[in-house]
């Protein structure tokens, strides 16, 4: 299929919202801040602050 | 700012991370042994010596040695793996002592279920211990989980210490391996488990041939991994908006590796960079020191922490989780994708620095890994 073709089947308005959101995760001070290890499981987000800093 | 600024931004934080590789995270394999015998588990017990697992006094005796050596102000949380952790008796007594460390009360095990659902009084304990999360496997619905499980009823108990979890207030990841047998389920097993069980995460990573699961009939062709990236694709895409709630359950795709810069970010709340050896310490079941308890062991590891003090492992082992260039090699040499990948997830190498697949050449060229007879030589 290709990354283009994925893109495309995504509507546009949705995928501009993401695009934001992702540029924010980019931005992010700790770059890793919430990638784990695969086996892993998420802790607790710290008080939903890395959640309101890129979701919100 | 442009889109290439921003990763340029991110690349240069990575930079910077792995010079300091501040330790953040501690992946504590807790034990080899496991109340089920899973056909796809990457960590079988039948390849190691069982009768070396570390004591109760050694593990709380590492733990207390890592508060007292390392600036532990930076320090995020523990992630305790297996097998599966709640065979050992000792996991409460352990988890009691270590939790007298403030830094040590954002912990998350990862569990099958079976032990939590028989035992739901556990859930407080654990919550009074310092355990934020708790990871449940639910690889399909209940006859392909049970099938892969190898004990009928292992679905309910894992769907009930799912739900009774996220009833206790804790960070619930749902985590689901797709493979070629399962694959047809991911999306209505994911409805399921968002409008029954309400976990914080539906996490589903792609299955790699590392222990049981190098079965070929388990592996993804390369249509097959597109199709999985291509639903988390859709289903981020429409819901992440709403990720800010904590009641809303979010997708994401696990280490399975980087997607390249236009697909990255988009199906799951992070961008990915393997942390393994440059803040994720692995603690393995015997001692070892690796840098994630999901790096086959013949990998190598870094240390024992039987022998050696972790501080000096960490400070003077590690350099080739640090050092990346020797993993420069095939499909990654003339790769246009490599400053922000490194060569992606380091259980996906091996000891000469070939690598078993790579999900952006699999996605962006179709490349069928497992089609073909090796690694990136193909």
């Amino acid at each position: 299929m290709g990354i283009e073709k994925m893109l495309e089947s995504v509507p546009k308005e949705q995928l501009e919202k993401a695009q934001v959101f992702k540029r924010r995760l980019l931005a992010y001070q700790n770059p890793v801040e919430f990638v784990n290890n695969m086996y892993g499981c998420h802790p607790d987000d710290m008080g939903g602050t890395y959640f309101q800093a890129i979701y919100k | 700012m442009s889109s290439d600024s921003f990763l340029e931004k991110w690349r240069n934080n990575i930079e910077d991370l792995v010079g300091t590789h501040p330790l953040q995270i501690i992946s504590w394999e807790s034990t080899r042994r496991c109340n089920l015998n899973c056909l796809h588990c990457g960590s079988p017990s039948e390849e190691v010596e069982l009768q070396e697992e570390l004591t109760t006094d050694e593990v709380i005796g590492a733990f207390n040695q890592i508060a007292e050596d390392f600036d532990m102000s930076l320090f995020r949380h523990i992630n305790i793996t297996g097998g599966e952790p709640f065979v050992r008796k000792d996991l409460l007594t352990i988890l009691e002592e270590i939790s007298k460390h403030p830094f040590y009360r954002n912990i998350d095990i990862q569990t099958n279920g079976v032990v939590l659902a028989r035992n739901p009084d556990l859930f407080e304990q654990l919550k009074k211990y310092g355990v934020t999360g708790i990871g449940i496997s639910i690889d399909g619905i209940q006859q392909t989980h049970d099938t892969f499980r190898g004990r009928i009823g292992s679905y309910d108990l894992a769907f009930k210490a799912a739900k009774t979890a996220v009833e206790s207030g804790l960070t619930v990841t749902v985590s689901t391996v797709a493979n070629a047998t399962n694959i047809n389920e991911i999306s209505q097993l994911y409805d399921l488990v968002r409008e029954e069980i309400k976990p914080r995460i539906f996490r589903v990573m792609t299955l790699d041939p590392i222990g049981r699961a190098s079965n070929e009939k388990y592996l993804l062709s390369s249509e097959q991994t597109q199709e999985v990236i291509g639903f988390l694709l859709k289903e981020y895409t429409a819901n992440c908006e709403d990720y800010h709630d904590p009641k809303t359950t979010m997708v994401e795709l696990g280490c399975g590796g980087w997607l390249g810069k236009d697909l990255e970010g988009l199906v799951r709340p992070f961008i990915f960079h393997c942390v393994a050896g440059i803040n994720n310490l692995g603690m393995l079941y015997d001692g070892k020191l690796a840098a994630c308890s999901n790096i086959p062991r013949e990998f190598g590891f870094e240390g024992d922490l039987r022998k050696d003090r972790i501080k000096d492992v960490w400070d003077n082992k590690y350099q080739r989780y640090r050092n990346f260039e020797w993993k420069k090699t095939g499909d990654c040499q003339d790769c246009g994708e490599w400053d922000y990948c490194h060569g992606g997830p380091m259980h996906k190498r091996s000891i000469n620095g070939s690598m078993t697949d790579c999900l952006y050449q699999t996605i962006a060229n179709g490349k069928d890994y497992w089609v073909c007879s090796s690694g990136d030589s193909k």
